[in-house]
């Protein structure tokens, strides 16, 4: 078993492990599904905004808002300005900034600060900094906007094996809201955690992404979660809660669940949102 | 419906402690809790009344056009009649049947009908586990809410071919299930994983590991098995939080619904009556913690039947 010190398992981070919400925005180009009008929103500061890929689909929906993406690593934000160039979409920009520190920006500066699939990345108790800083750059009438999983529920076993493994090593390393590492309790927290940070007028809109064999967005939402569990491999292993034996065998296995004609699964994400007074 | 909900909470003082002593699911056919119990009443109508809260209402994903078109409804294993109860008062046109095996609760949903005067709906006993007593094809929309650990996984594509056969070519076959929750409290979360596992040893689950439910992905391939067209999907939540306006309901749900599994869960070997003890006293607790936190996610699946 790689049995490494929690430090460096908290040195190699966790990746964001969901994008439920991507096929959907792809699909409809409704940037703001929560929404009928979105008139109000002209900027969109995406934090932690990884290779881009929701910022610029947004972009391109949605041409009239100004879209800025902020993520720590720096390869990822050069490969998200070459795709942005490369298919001509200028409303979108990238800089690479530490997404969970305190922001390299003006206060009050952006009509929405849009936060996808956190869970994980930043240790539980920092969230309520983090949202006060995302606070501190939206202008006053703007948004906070959340959105967030607490597992996918799969039919099959591997999967959820493998997902259990991921909300035990997030419980142990105290990145998650679970308290005991059966799911990974965020969406019921993210209420109270806007609330704290000063937000008002909360509201929420839940959706289901059925990935199942056979659906439209089977193949989508398979391959991007193959992607981010194997990108979390290295923190998994380093925190101890899982044997590389363990989790590698059910990875293959969940690979070929995936492939299955019966393969079935889902996600409930929520979105919660509220305004700055 | 406003004044349905007054009668439902006033009209009838039932019995707490009336609970079963064992689970003998082969004697009553009734698998998951007996409903021979008033406790258990208490604990579906707390549960319609959240579900109808949390999903905005009995049908609330059909539009107006479809819904005129509704005449005929079945509701299978209805238990105590509130949905059924609350569609036929909200749409008159409509003929609402619910069925159900408990003696019991349909002696309860018919008093109710009785008191409120409603000349479109009739609640009877039945088996669902058995080829219903409805000709083919003869209601426009067919319903089961909350199946899951009702009957064993083994009778569900039994119940929900007899439940296409009764559907008229054109008409809607509905079904309603839900993740029982994912919350901040440790007991709450230590209960969804024994009633889990409880529920793999009888056979009453879906769930391939103990971390959800697992009913709700099955749905809409049900429904594409049965040869269902145009089926699609449709999230709700339910919010039982500790400052949410269902939390109190919630708790009596949970702490009721809790108290009416525990023969159930020790005879599955999953608790002992000691260790349930100590996790109900901690459960009552921590339900009414400032910073508990809890949402349950309900999935509403329907197709056509071509």
């Amino acid at each position: 078993m790689t049995t490494v010190s929690e430090s460096q398992a908290e040195k190699i981070g966790v990746p964001r492990l969901f994008n439920f919400d991507l096929p959907g925005l792809k699909k409809t180009g409704r940037v703001l599904p929560e929404r009928n009008d979105i008139s109000s929103v002209k900027s969109i500061l995406d934090v932690a905004c990884g290779d881009g890929a929701w910022a610029m689909a947004a972009a391109q929906a949605a041409p009239q808002i100004q879209i800025l993406g902020i993520e720590r690593d720096a390869r990822l934000v050069e490969d998200a300005r070459a795709q942005a160039d490369a298919q001509k979409i200028h409303n979108v920009s990238f800089r690479v900034m530490e997404p969970f520190e305190p922001l390299d920006l003006p206060d009050d500066s952006f009509d929405l600060v849009n936060a996808r699939f956190l869970i994980g990345m930043l240790p539980a108790s920092n969230w309520p900094q983090v949202l006060r800083e995302y606070m501190r750059v939206t202008r006053s009438g703007g948004y906070v906007r959340l959105t967030e999983n607490d597992l996918p529920i799969p039919g099959c076993p591997a999967m959820g094996q493998l997902g259990g493994l991921i909300a035990q090593a997030l419980y142990e390393t105290k990145r998650s809201f679970s308290p005991n590492g059966r799911l990974l309790s965020i969406t019921p927290v993210l209420q109270r955690l806007l609330q704290e940070a000063g937000c008002q007028d909360i509201r929420r809109s839940v959706y289901v992404s059925n990935f199942s064999a056979d659906m439209e967005t089977h193949e989508a939402v398979c391959k991007d979660l193959a992607i981010t569990y194997q990108r979390a491999r290295p923190f998994l292993l380093a925190s101890g809660a899982v044997t590389e034996a363990d989790f590698d065998r059910l990875y293959q296995e969940m690979l070929t669940e995936m492939q299955g004609e019966r393969f079935c699964a889902l996600a409930f994400y929520l979105t919660t949102w509220g305004s700055k007074p | 419906m406003r004044a349905v909900n007054q009668q439902r909470s006033s009209g009838r003082a039932l019995e707490r402690n009336d609970l079963l002593e064992s689970y003998d699911p082969e004697r009553t056919g009734n698998y998951f809790i007996l409903a021979e119990s008033n406790a258990e009443i208490v604990h579906l109508i707390e549960s319609d009344r959240y579900f109808n809260l949390a999903m905005g209402g009995p049908l609330p994903e059909q539009p107006e056009h479809v819904l005129a078109g509704i005449h005929d409804v079945l509701d299978v294993a209805c238990g105590p009649g509130c949905w059924g109860f609350q569609l036929a008062q909200e749409y008159p046109h409509m003929q609402v049947t619910g069925i159900d095996i408990s003696q019991n609760v349909i002696d309860y949903a018919n008093g109710q009908v009785q008191a409120s005067r409603l000349d479109n709906v009739q609640f009877i006993v039945g088996n669902v586990m058995q080829p219903l007593e409805f000709p083919d094809e003869s209601f426009d929309l067919v319903n089961v809410r909350n199946m899951e650990a009702v009957i064993p996984v083994s009778a569900w594509p039994g119940t929900l071919k007899e439940m296409f056969r009764v559907t008229r070519r054109g008409g809607i076959i509905r079904i309603v299930d839900c993740e029982w929750g994912v919350s901040t409290g440790k007991a709450s979360e230590q209960m969804m994983e024994l009633s889990v596992r409880g529920m793999q040893i009888f056979g009453l689950s879906h769930s391939p590991d103990w971390h959800n439910y697992g009913v709700t992905p099955w749905l809409h391939r049900f429904l594409r098995d049965l040869g269902c067209v145009n089926v699609q999907e449709r999230p709700s939540f339910l919010d039982f939080s500790v400052d949410s306006m269902a939390h109190q309901g919630c708790y009596i749900m949970f702490t009721h619904g809790y108290e009416m599994m525990k023969p159930f869960l020790i005879q599955a070997g999953v608790t002992t009556p000691e260790a349930f003890a100590q996790l109900q006293q901690e459960q009552s607790v921590e339900l009414l913690e400032n910073d508990f936190r809890g949402l349950l996610y309900i999935l509403t699946a329907w197709g056509q039947k071509p």
